[in-house]
């Protein structure tokens, strides 16, 4: 069994998962973002050291690292990337400013999209003048209706090169039905360019980058990866470096938020968004393989964020239906994994205009200044603060001691924000937050389930992230699933979740592909689709394997799988298919795409149209090679349900309905496969705690998890 | 029967008194629950919301024109998910229609599972293509509530496609008009009534897939609802649904009352009734007192022979739209909200024209004078720093819609009717207190609009795009300029010929005005080229704007430039037409914009060098790239002389102006001149 | 001075109930009539603010037979406090007619002046 590493670089925290001889260890460092390696090594140092090994023994033994990390959209966030150019279809200069007139609200939350007259567009990625049009013309059916002159292309390209651009991005209309104009700009740059030909000012055409339809988030997701990619590469190669010094010499792969990994030079800077969160959705997915779970919400709540995930049958399969990534709309397709709140920082607040409503979020402290009780100058009562004051939450024990929470800072606050405009005492007043975020948080999900067509009563909920057991139970009340599970390595999720993942590719195109629907017709869609389909999906595999072999393995273990974005023709919104065949080689292939389509519709949105034309809009290729497996859970012997020598001490913590009641806690170390607790308990580890009303139970299972389940 | 007048006069959209048994559930409301089972409510309204964006076809859908609501049992808004705030507010009328008349008609009814439908305007409608969804909730054998799913379907079977025929005289022309009517049963839509509705229209899969699509909607909204009396009981709902509106009413009471006591007025102009040119009078006066508005919109021009004519409610509805996106922006929607304000017409006249009228255009009429109502309340409030903010006070979006519809056949053979919708959905901000308007902000019934991408155009509709920019000169001038609409150039293409009709308004006179000394935005008219086929296959430049075109484009061409609304046309395969989207008012004297300011517009193309020295008063250096300062505060100076030399006092000058008149051509449907309907 | 900003441009001042440009502290007359009373106007042709086109009768600026942009100035200082697009000859619009005693309470002075205290002034 090979020792894996994996890394998650937050925007606070670096968070590093050891996997060695059937155990796990983490280690949790601030994170350094002016040099990143100093964060990560520091971490991985903790984590070896509770190996009682030297940091050499680790890296030499290591057969992977693995590692996932905020810091593109950081970059993104703060405007670092580079000075790019734009080479766009004459007339459209203006497209990717006109934003589809809704950038100004895109990645906002609700409340401001609803806020007309306080709109504005994020600054631009590109200044107005380094976007030069080009006379050109592809229409939709792939016919080229004007060339680029090679005249106009240099004396653009001078431009650019006089005002400092140290990256090219070429989007032209239509051109992932047919790329010859931009390859021919393309190639006529690196003839032109010296810089270009040696890679020091790169060139990026979105039919590489992302050949499908709609050319507004084309265009901004190709240049999302040229804003970044020099930082990114340097950034991450430098940290490869250092690593390497201390003498690991095996690959170094990315989390991606496609569920998978790659290398560096395999990798978009956009796919990296989100990896974080994607990777601790993999991880779930295959401990839920243990219990034989196939469908899991995941919800992790932080101090500053809460995010939740579906698996849904036994599949990764639901994908961001909206990308937005920091306020530019793209068209990546990724792992959903959405951010429902703020978590431990929402704000507690009355709205007047609203009767004297009490809500919670959607502003939030985040972590600057953070809730009250962090000390930090944080003046407004948050879940947090709730949490503490209700005894949740020890405020010597926090983070393992490493954070002392003022819990004087945080009763003054409440009493006078939020009790004594309740007419209610202090903890009353925390137990109404407390109340309203969970039923909040909790209906989010329930409704983002059934969206999608589930029932969550058929689901489980992992519940991690340093909140999450705080708030599961309470959570759970609207969401209704059957069992919670809770983890020790709750906090360190994410990381430990990349342990899970295989090396991954995902390739897409637009084909635009029209069948008839009438089942008679099919002879006719047949010859009509059969050479497209056949083609674009020989050329994807090719790049597959291609990209699979580059990372060092074996091609033909490559397993791949075809997914078909369909609609009616004229409906607006495509529906994800797993393809029923590879190929089409047979009419009644055309059926069977057809029934899939029709039957997947009418489950998720109840409707039909016998008449109406279908289209396929896209192809997917998933391409998958796993590496070594990542760990999985042991299985322990069962010791007795009597956890009473797991308690390290009994205090006051107020439940909602009996109020003050001297509760046990448990001390979370101590407890072992077999203990049983109910209600009202408090569990308690270094950087999770769990909590247990009147009328939970928790157990630790064979795996040493933490199960919660409600008892009759 | 006869129309039912005493259901739309005005007032029905205000909630009725609560019932005995309503504020004895509020007495027993949890104050807990309350925030967690309304906040409960509006996610299950934006739940319904994406069921019908998942299976709708309508383009207005995917644009975000719906709304999403729960009434209370007798038919009052309570609470809201909406993309165009003004379709909720019009369930309202439709319910209390069907418990006025057909509730206790044995021949009708109104059971559990039964699906009601209108889109008759005069019911408390806005026009036609507005179609409206609604089911009771059934609880222990009574209505507890009801649900709504309103939308957009822009083709009604009238005289031309795409629902808003702009040659329209009477509301025969204007196509199917259902008054409430039960639609389905037992959960289910009746075959014979979408026959019905099918056999009307000339795209009868969008039909019956939207209907479909509505009661899904629907159903999703009832199964939410139901789920909460499961838990908390009816008495529970009832409760609540009956408190928001209560506390929403309260709320906005205590805004207004903010406002300092007065009467502060604007007048519109429209400047075309669709099938002809002409000037509309339009006014609007606000008159405050206590915690009482009084909208005074009387005097206005009679009612216009063509589709430019509104209800009387539907101003109602239509000020909905603008207040929840400005001044109530952080309010939910209710009718609770409208508790504080009343509105007056003058009948026959544009704004409460009788029931024959012609009305498909109402969409376009109101937001001119509605948007006058915005800079009234800036003037109202500017004072109250509380209120001094953008999100209340911003000067609206562009109220000059304008829309551009292609019928014929598309590049794959098949019938296509559509609206382009991007020109819609794409006009600019109004100027803010410290910053410039947004560019190509949304569409104006509701800010946060999706303008399609080009490639989606082309996929289905036989158009290459041209250009799509922003449109040069486009927002008012001001201290604080108005953010510019986007102009847009169509070509046809890959289809011998097609059906062009382009609606819109404000080619003559401006409706976007600004305030405190900022212009209103430009007018626009709407430039066609019979034949613009060698633009690519020879090296002519692209045009980047319709003022590029008309300085590009061969005379021998063909060019026609004509008002936005002109009649169904004929144009044939690269035939060009060019539009525009309005752009918004500007904020402040010109000639304290920063200098700085306005060379980056130019440098940007937003304003035109012409403008930035005649309006603007910038002077630049030889080189023609850079502001001279000093020369420009100098110029600046010279034109306040300037100003106090040409501007004659008050009186004098009132005396000679009031002798003017406009040609007779522009006051065809004006009605009196000055004053329609004088005092 | 007892000034309250009701414009971008114009105060009310309560000691002598007027209208003040602010950028000057011209006074422009009683705060209970008018304020376009005490300022000079023009009738601008749209043509000088909007550029002309084409030379067709739409002319990408608004007709000016159908529209005046009535612009009203400080006329101590020429800022352009406010303006208006009207058709020609349709009456001026009094767009500002506040209710001063409330406007006074709502900002907290005290009671209205008497005449006699006014005429002091």
């Amino acid at each position: 069994m090979t020792t894996t590493i994996d890394i998650d670089i937050g925007g606070t925290f670096t968070e590093a998962v050891v996997s060695r001889g059937g155990l796990v260890k983490w280690g949790k460092v601030a994170t350094t973002p002016y040099n990143l390696s100093l964060g990560a090594v520091n971490a991985i140092l903790e984590a070896s050291k509770q190996f009682q090994i030297g940091a050499q023994t680790l890296f030499e033994e290591t057969g992977i690292i693995r590692y996932s990390t905020t810091l593109a959209l950081n970059d993104l966030i703060q405007r670092k990337g580079a000075r790019l150019g734009l080479l766009t279809t004459a007339g459209l200069e203006d497209v990717i400013l006109i934003g589809r007139s809704r950038q100004w609200g895109d990645g906002l939350p609700r409340h401001l999209q609803r806020k007309t007259g306080a709109a504005s567009n994020p600054l631009p990625l590109i200044s107005e003048d380094a976007i030069i049009g080009i006379k050109e013309r592809t229409d939709s059916m792939g016919n080229v209706l004007a060339r680029p002159s090679r005249t106009e292309v240099v004396e653009a390209l001078r431009k650019l090169i006089t005002r400092g651009t140290r990256g090219i991005v070429i989007s032209f209309l239509w051109s992932f039905m047919n790329p010859s104009n931009e390859k021919y700009v393309a190639k006529v740059i690196e003839e032109e360019l010296p810089e270009a030909y040696l890679g020091s000012v790169p060139v990026f055409l979105s039919s590489e980058v992302q050949p499908k339809w709609l050319e507004y988030p084309r265009t901004m997701l190709t240049i999302l990866n040229a804003y970044l990619h020099m930082q990114m590469g340097e950034q991450l190669n430098e940290l490869g470096a250092q690593i390497r010094s201390m003498g690991y010499r095996k690959p170094l792969m990315l989390v991606h938020n496609t569920g998978g990994t790659a290398k560096l030079s395999r990798t978009k800077v956009t796919d990296t968004y989100n990896g974080g969160p994607v990777a601790g959705m993999v991880g779930s997915l295959e401990i839920g393989r243990l219990y034989g779970l196939k469908n899991i919400v995941t919800a992790e709540m932080g101090g500053t964020t809460f995010n939740m995930g579906v698996i849904s049958e036994g599949m990764l399969g639901n994908y961001e239906s909206n990308p937005v990534i920091d306020r530019w709309a793209v068209n990546s397709t990724y792992i959903e994994n959405k951010s429902i709140g703020a978590g431990g920082g929402s704000i507690a607040w009355f709205n007047e205009g609203m009767g004297g409503r009490l809500e919670v979020g959607p502003a939030s402290a985040s972590s600057n200044p953070g809730p009250v009780c962090y000390d930090l100058g944080g003046r407004e009562p948050t879940v947090t603060d709730a949490d503490l004051l209700l005894g949740y939450l020890n405020d010597k024990f926090f983070l393992g001691g490493r954070i002392r929470l003022n819990k004087d800072k945080a009763r003054r606050v409440f009493k006078e924000k939020v009790a004594d405009k309740l007419g209610a005492s202090v903890e009353e007043a925390a137990s109404a937050v407390k109340t309203v975020i969970d039923e909040k948080m909790g209906a989010e999900i329930a409704t983002d389930i059934s969206l999608k067509g589930y029932d969550p009563r058929e689901f489980a909920m992992f519940s991690f992230g340093g909140a999450g057991p705080v708030h599961c139970f309470g959570v759970n009340k609207q969401v209704r699933a059957r069992t919670i599970y809770c983890f020790r390595f709750g906090a360190v999720f994410d990381a430990l979740g990349a342990s899970f993942l295989d090396v991954r590719h995902i390739y897409e195109r637009s084909v635009g592909i029209t069948l008839s629907a009438p089942e008679e017709d099919s002879e006719l869609s047949y010859r009509a689709c059969a050479d497209t389909f056949n083609a674009t999906v020989n050329s994807m595999h090719e790049i597959a394997s291609r990209d699979i072999a580059s990372e060092g393995l074996d091609a033909r273990g490559m397993v791949t799988s075809l997914e078909l974005e369909m609609r009616y023709e004229t409906q607006l919104m495509v529906e994800r298919i797993p393809s029923p065949v590879s190929r089409v080689n047979t009419p009644s292939d055309i059926v069977a795409i057809i029934q899939k389509f029709k039957s997947q519709l009418l489950k998720s949105a109840g409707i039909t149209f016998p008449h109406a034309i279908i289209r396929i809009e896209s192809i997917r290729l998933l391409a998958q090679a796993p590496v070594e497996p990542g760990m999985p859970l042991q299985s322990h012997e069962l010791r007795s349900s009597d956890a009473s020598k797991a308690v390290k001490g009994r205090r006051e913590v107020f439940w909602p309905k009996p109020g003050f009641v001297l509760t046990p806690i448990f001390d979370l170390n101590k407890l072992e496969p077999g203990n049983s607790i109910d209600g009202p308990a408090i569990v308690e580890g270094e950087d999770t705690t769990i909590v247990v009303p009147e009328g939970g139970r928790v157990s630790v299972d064979r795996f040493d998890n933490c199960i919660i389940e409600e008892v009759r | 029967m006869p129309v039912d007048l005493e259901l739309v006069k005005e007032g029905r959209f205000k909630p009725e008194p609560p019932t005995a048994e309503e504020l004895a559930a509020m007495s027993k409301l949890d104050r807990v629950d309350y925030s967690i089972y309304t906040m409960r409510v509006e996610l299950a309204c934006r739940e319904s919301r994406e069921v019908l964006q998942k299976l709708g076809i309508s383009t207005l859908i995917r644009a975000g024109d719906t709304a999403h609501g729960v009434y209370t049992a007798n038919g009052d808004l309570s609470i809201a998910e909406v993309g165009t705030y003004l379709h909720v507010v019009t369930g309202i009328i439709p319910i209390k229609f069907v418990l006025k008349h057909y509730l206790d008609d044995p021949m009708v009814g109104v059971k559990d599972g039964d699906i009601f439908f209108c889109n008759e305007a005069v019911y408390g409608g806005i026009h036609n293509p507005d179609m409206i969804t609604f089911m009771p909730i059934y609880w222990a054998g009574r209505i507890i509530a009801w649900v709504a799913s309103a939308s957009h379907e822009p083709e009604t079977g009238a005289t031309e496609p795409g629902g808003m025929p702009s040659t329209a005289r009477s509301r025969y022309d204007e196509g199917l008009k259902v008054p409430p009517i039960k639609i389905g049963e037992q959960f289910k839509l009746k075959s014979d009534i979408i026959e019905l509705f099918e056999n009307n229209v000339r795209y009868p899969l969008m039909m019956t897939n939207d209907l479909a699509a509505r009661v899904a909607a629907c159903l999703t909204l009832r199964k939410r609802i139901l789920e909460i009396v499961e838990k908390k009981g009816a008495e529970f709902v009832l409760g609540t649904l009956r408190k928001m509106i209560i506390d929403t009413a309260e709320s906005v009471k205590e805004r207004i009352s903010k406002i300092p006591d007065g009467t502060y007025r604007h007048v519109a102009f429209l400047d075309t009734v669709g099938f002809g040119e002409g000037l509309l009078r339009l006014p609007i006066s606000l008159t405050k007192k206590k915690d009482r508005m009084v909208f005074d919109l009387t005097h206005a021009s009679p009612q216009t022979p063509g589709p430019y004519n509104s209800f009387e409610h539907t101003v109602e509805a239509v000020f909905a739209s603008l207040v929840f996106q400005y001044l109530l922006s952080d309010v939910p929607a209710s009718s609770g909200c409208l508790v504080p304000f009343e509105f007056k017409t003058t009948p026959g006249s544009c704004l409460n024209a009788k029931q024959d009228a012609a009305v498909s255009h109402v969409v376009y009429l109101l937001p001119v004078v509605i948007s006058a109502l915005q800079i009234l309340f800036i003037k109202a409030l500017y004072n109250v720093s509380e209120y001094r903010k953008e999100e209340y006070l911003a000067l609206p979006l562009n109220g000059g819609l304008r829309a551009l519809g292609v019928s014929g056949k598309n590049q794959w053979g098949k019938e296509v009717t559509t609206h382009l919708i991007a020109i819609g959905n794409s006009r600019g901000g109004g100027a803010r207190f410290s910053r410039d308007g947004v560019d190509s902000a949304g569409f104006w019934y509701c800010g946060y609009a999706e303008a399609a991408d080009c490639e989606q155009d082309e996929s289905a509709y036989p158009v290459l795009t041209v250009w799509r920019s922003f449109t040069p000169d486009g927002g008012g001038p001001g201290k604080y300029r108005g953010g510019t609409g986007v102009s847009f150039g169509y070509m046809i293409h890959n289809s011998e010929t097609i059906s062009l009709t382009t609606i819109g308004v404000g080619q003559r006179f401006p409706v976007a005005h600004g305030v405190f000394g900022g212009y209103p935005a430009g007018t626009r008219p709407v430039v066609t080229v019979d034949d613009a086929s060698s633009l690519y296959s020879t090296d002519s430049k692209v045009p980047t704007s319709d003022t590029s075109l008309v300085r590009l484009i061969r005379q021998d061409a063909g060019i026609r430039i004509q008002p936005n609304s002109t009649p169904t046309r004929a144009i044939r395969k690269g035939g060009l037409v060019a539009q525009c989207s309005g752009g918004g008012g500007g904020y402040g004297d010109p000639i304290e914009r920063d200098p700085n300011l306005v060379l980056r517009d130019v440098e940007t193309g937003r304003v035109s060098k012409w403008a930035a020295e005649n309006v603007y008063m910038v002077v630049f250096e030889q080189d023609g790239l850079h502001i001279d300062g000093k020369a420009t505060e100098e110029r600046r100076k010279i034109e306040r002389l300037e100003r106090r030399k040409r501007g004659t006092p008050f009186e004098s000058f009132e005396r000679e102006w009031n002798k003017l008149r406009p040609p007779d051509t522009a006051l065809r449907f004006y009605g009196e001149w000055p004053v329609p309907f004088p005092v | 001075m007892n000034r309250v900003k009701i414009t971008e441009y114009l105060d009310i001042e309560f000691d002598d109930e007027s209208w003040v440009c602010n950028r000057c502290g011209w006074n422009l007359g009683p705060a209970r009539e008018n304020y376009k009373k005490g300022c000079l106007v023009y009738p601008r042709d749209p043509r000088e603010v909007y550029p002309q086109v084409t030379a067709a009768d739409l002319t990408f600026a608004p007709d000016p037979n159908w529209c005046k942009i009535l612009e009203y100035y400080c006329p101590s200082c020429g800022i352009m406090l406010e303006c208006e697009a009207l058709p020609p000859g349709h009456p001026i619009t009094h767009d500002l007619q506040i209710d001063i005693d409330d406007l006074k309470s709502k900002h907290g002075f005290s009671q209205p002046l008497t005449s006699a205290d006014a005429s002091q002034r």
